[in-house]
C-alpha cells in the first residue's frame, strides 16, 4: 500500500470528525459565544487577553507539538503499522482532542484556572504531596528518556550534535541581542534562522563524534546550568527559534511526503505480543503525545484559557489544535513503515534509535524538493533534539521547583514571613538530575519511554476524571469523557503493573521499581481523586455552571 | 509560557506554586502592555480593535503587518520599518509602527493614538 493513501485518510478523518463529533461536543458542553470568556470578563491585557482563533491556534500548537509525538509513533511501529495508525488517528479523534477540547473549556468555566492548579487544590494536602511525588517521578523519567533520545542522536548523526551545540550558541547571543540589545525582532530572526542553516552546513562539515556517555554526561551539565540561568539566556530564545524550526519541519515533511510517497514495507500486524510486550496496554502508552497526552491539559488550561475570545473558539484551538499534532504523528509513523522491517529493526537497535529512523524519512521527503540528503537528516535531527533539549532544561526546572517544595516547612521562612525550602535551588537541581543521570547511562531508551508514556496518560487521565465531574455536576452529560477516561485509567495501570515485571525480569531494577512505585501512587492518587472531586463541592471550582 | 511536548513552563502556574517569578522580563513587558490595552478598551470599547500577538506567532504576524500597511496605504520606507524593523514591545496602529522596544504604556502614545481614532471617525 502507499502511504500516500495513510495521510489522505487522516486528513479526511480529522476534518470529518472535526465538523460532527467536534460540533457534537461543542454542543454537548453548551458552547455560547455570546458568553463572555474570562479573556474578557477579567481582562487584564497580562495573562487575561482575548486572542483571536488563528493567533491563538499558533500560540497553543506551538506548546503542545515537540519531540514526543515523533518519538511515540516510530517506536510503536514494532506492533505493525494498522494497530499505531488506528491508535493515532480514532485516539486522536475521541481521546485526545476531547481531552485538550474538555480541559479548555472546564477552565473557561472555572475562570481559566489551570487543571493542575484544580487537581491540587481539590486533592487536600496529602494528595498534593502524592501528586507532587507522582510528578517528580515523572520528570525524572523524562530526563532519562530525552537525555538517551538526545545521546543516541548525536552517536548516530554526530553532525547533528555539532549543529545543536552551535544552535545553542545562536540562542545565546539571539537572546541577548532581543533582550539587552534590542534589536529588531524579525531582523534577528532571519540572522538567526539563517544562522541556523550555517549551523548544520558546519556540523556536516565538522561532526562532533563523541560516545554515548561522553554526550550524556555533558547533557547533565548542559542541564543543571541551562535549569539555573535566567530564562531569557537560552531557553525563551531557543523556544522561539524551535517554532521556526518546527513549521519548518511540518510544511517540508507533509510537501515532500504528498511528492515522494512512499510504499509501506513494514509489517502490518505484527501480532498480539511482540518480544515481552503485549499490543495492550503497551501501544496505548508508546504513542502517547500523538493521540492522547496528559500535559496538553496543562497547556489548554494554562494560558490558552485566558486568551480564548469566544467560548466556539475552543473547538478549532482544543479539538483542531490537537488532530493537527495527530496529523504529525502519523508522518512519524509513515518514516518508519516505509522502511524495509530489517533496517527499521537495525536502526532502532543499534542505529541510533526512533529520531535517526525519524530523520532519514524526512531528508527522503525533503530530497524531492532538491535539498541534499545529508541536510534534511541533520536538519531533522536538529529539529528532534533542540525540542528534547527544550524538554530536557523545562522537566529539570519545574522537578528543582517540586522537590524544593517537598522540602517546605512552616518553620522555616523567609523575612517576608513566607514558607522557604531548606533545599537550595542548586541542591535540588543536583537531586534531581541525579537519579535522571543514573537512568540515562543505562541507555534503555525504549524501556523508560512507555514508562514515561503511561505517567502521562495518567495526568490525561486525572483530567478527564475532573472534567467528567464537571460535566455530571453541571447536570451534563459525561459519558464522552468518562469512557476515555475509564479506557486511559485501565491501560495506564495495567502498563505499569507489567513494566514493574518485565523489568524485573530483565534485571532493570531502577526502572521496575519505580513503575511499581509510580502503580501505587496512581492507585492511592486515583482513590483520592475520585473521592475528592465526587465530595459535593465546597469549591467554586468544580460548582461552575456549565 | 515556554514548552516542547511534553514539559510546559508555564509562567503563571510556577507563581502559583509561590515560587520564582520564572519570566519576571516578559512580565514587566506585558503588564505595561496591559495598562495601554485596558485604557483603549474603556476609551475606545467599539471605535478600536486591539490585538495581542506573541511574536512567537510568525505566520499570523508577518502576513497581518504586511496587510496592514497595504490597507492602509502605509509608505513603502514606513512599511518596511513596521514588519521588519519593530522591537519587542512594540504598538502598531493601522500598520504604523507608533512604538518600538519601550515601555508600551506612555501617555504620549495614548494620545497619538486618540488622535488616529478621532481622525478616522
Amino acid at each position: 500500500m502507499n502511504s500516500l493513501v495513510l495521510i489522505v485518510v487522516a486528513i479526511i478523518a480529522f476534518i470529518v470528525a472535526y465538523l460532527t463529533y467536534g460540533k457534537w461536543l461543542a454542543d454537548k458542553f453548551g458552547l455560547d459565544p455570546t458568553r463572555p470568556t474570562p479573556a474578557h470578563t477579567m481582562a487584564d491585557g497580562v495573562d487575561y487577553v482575548p486572542a483571536k482563533a488563528p493567533v491563538l491556534l499558533g500560540h497553543h500548537f506551538a506548546s503542545i507539538a515537540g519531540a514526543a509525538p515523533i518519538v511515540g509513533p516510530i517506536a510503536a511501529a514494532t506492533f505493525g503499522w494498522i494497530p499505531a495508525y488506528l491508535w493515532i488517528v480514532f485516539g486522536g479523534i475521541f481521546l485526545g482532542a476531547v481531552h485538550d477540547f474538555g480541559s479548555l473549556v472546564a477552565s473557561i468555566r472555572h475562570k481559566g484556572k489551570s487543571i493542575g492548579v484544580v487537581i491540587n487544590d481539590t486533592m487536600g494536602k496529602t494528595g498534593k504531596l502524592l501528586f507532587n511525588i507522582f510528578a517528580w517521578l515523572t520528570l525524572i523519567l523524562i530526563i532519562a528518556v530525552f537525555a538517551i533520545i538526545i545521546a543516541k542522536t548525536f552517536v548516530a548523526t554526530p553532525q547533528a550534535g555539532t549543529a545543536s551545540l552551535l544552535f545553542m550558541v545562536i540562542a545565546v547571543f539571539f537572546g541577548y541581542g532581543v533582550t539587552r540589545k534590542n534589536l529588531p525582532m524579525l531582523v534577528s530572526t532571519i540572522i538567526g534562522v539563517a544562522l541556523l542553516f550555517v549551523a548544520i552546513w558546519l556540523g556536516i562539515k565538522f561532526p562532533l563524534n563523541l560516545s554515548f556517555n561522553t554526550w550524556v554526561t555533558l547533557e547533565m551539565i548542559y542541564v543543571f546550568v541551562a535549569s539555573v540561568i535566567p530564562v531569557w539566556v537560552l531557553l525563551q530564545p531557543r523556544d522561539y527559534l524551535n517554532s521556526f524550526l518546527l513549521y519548518a519541519l511540518i510544511a517540508g515533511s507533509v510537501i515532500g511526503l504528498f511528492l515522494y510517497h512512499p510504499a509501506i514495507q513494514m509489517t502490518a500486524y505484527a501480532g498480539f505480543k511482540v518480544g515481552t510486550n503485549y499490543l495492550f496496554p503497551v501501544l496505548f502508552v508508546t504513542i502517547a503525545c500523538g493521540a492522547l497526552s496528559g500535559f496538553h491539559s496543562l497547556v489548554s488550561s494554562g494560558t490558552t484559557s485566558k486568551q480564548l475570545d469566544k467560548e466556539t473558539d475552543a473547538r478549532i484551538i482544543g479539538y483542531g489544535g490537537m488532530l493537527i499534532e495527530s496529523l504529525l504523528a502519523v508522518v512519524a509513523l509513515i518514516t518508519a513503515i516505509m522502511l524495509a522491517p530489517d533496517v527499521y529493526k537495525q536502526i532502532m537497535t543499534t542505529g541510533g534509535g526512533a529520531v535517526p529512523v525519524f530523520a532519514s524519512g524526512i531528508a527522503t521527503f525533503l530530497a524531492t524538493m532538491g535539498i541534499p540528503l545529508a541536510t534534511g537528516k541533520v536538519f531533522a535531527s536538529l529539529v528532534v533534539s533542540a525540542f528534547a533539549l527544550t524538554s530536557l532544561d523545562t522537566a529539570t526546572r519545574l522537578g528543582r521547583y517540586i522537590l524544593q517544595e517537598l522540602f517546605e516547612s512552616a518553620s522555616n521562612k523567609d523575612a517576608k514571613g513566607e514558607t522557604i525550602s531548606s533545599l537550595n535551588s542548586y541542591v535540588a537541581t543536583i537531586i534531581t538530575i541525579i537519579p535522571g543521570a543514573y537512568l540515562a547511562y543505562s541507555g534503555q531508551g525504549m524501556a523508560i519511554w512507555p514508562i514515561f508514556g503511561a505517567a502521562n496518560q495518567l495526568l490525561a487521565a486525572f483530567a478527564l476524571l475532573t472534567v467528567s465531574v464537571w460535566l455530571t455536576k453541571s447536570g451534563k452529560s459525561s459519558l464522552f469523557t468518562q469512557i476515555p477516561m475509564y479506557f486511559i485509567f485501565s491501560v495506564t495501570l495495567t502498563a505499569l503493573a507489567l513494566f514493574s515485571i518485565n523489568n524485573f525480569k530483565a534485571g532493570h531494577a531502577s526502572l521496575a521499581m519505580m513503575a511499581v512505585v509510580l502503580f501505587i501512587l496512581a492507585i492511592v492518587l486515583a482513590v483520592f481523586a475520585f473521592q475528592a472531586l465526587k465530595k459535593p463541592s465546597n469549591s467554586s471550582q468544580t460548582n461552575a455552571k456549565a | 509560557m515556554v514548552t516542547a511536548c511534553c514539559v510546559p513552563l508555564d509562567g503563571q502556574f510556577i507563581r502559583e506554586l509561590g515560587k520564582e517569578d520564572l519570566f519576571s522580563a516578559k512580565q514587566l513587558e506585558t503588564k505595561s502592555a496591559g495598562e495601554l490595552y485596558r485604557e483603549l478598551r474603556e476609551e475606545f470599547p467599539d471605535q478600536v480593535e486591539v490585538i495581542m500577538v506573541d511574536p512567537r506567532n510568525p505566520l499570523y504576524l508577518i502576513p497581518k503587518l504586511t496587510k496592514e500597511t497595504f490597507n492602509n496605504k502605509i509608505s513603502f520606507f514606513q512599511a518596511l520599518k513596521t514588519i521588519f524593523l519593530y522591537r519587542t514591545p512594540a504598538v502598531i496602529c493601522d500598520g504604523e509602527l507608533l512604538s518600538s522596544g519601550q515601555k508600551v504604556f506612555d501617555q504620549s502614545l495614548l494620545d497619538t493614538i486618540r488622535k488616529k481614532v478621532v481622525k478616522s471617525e
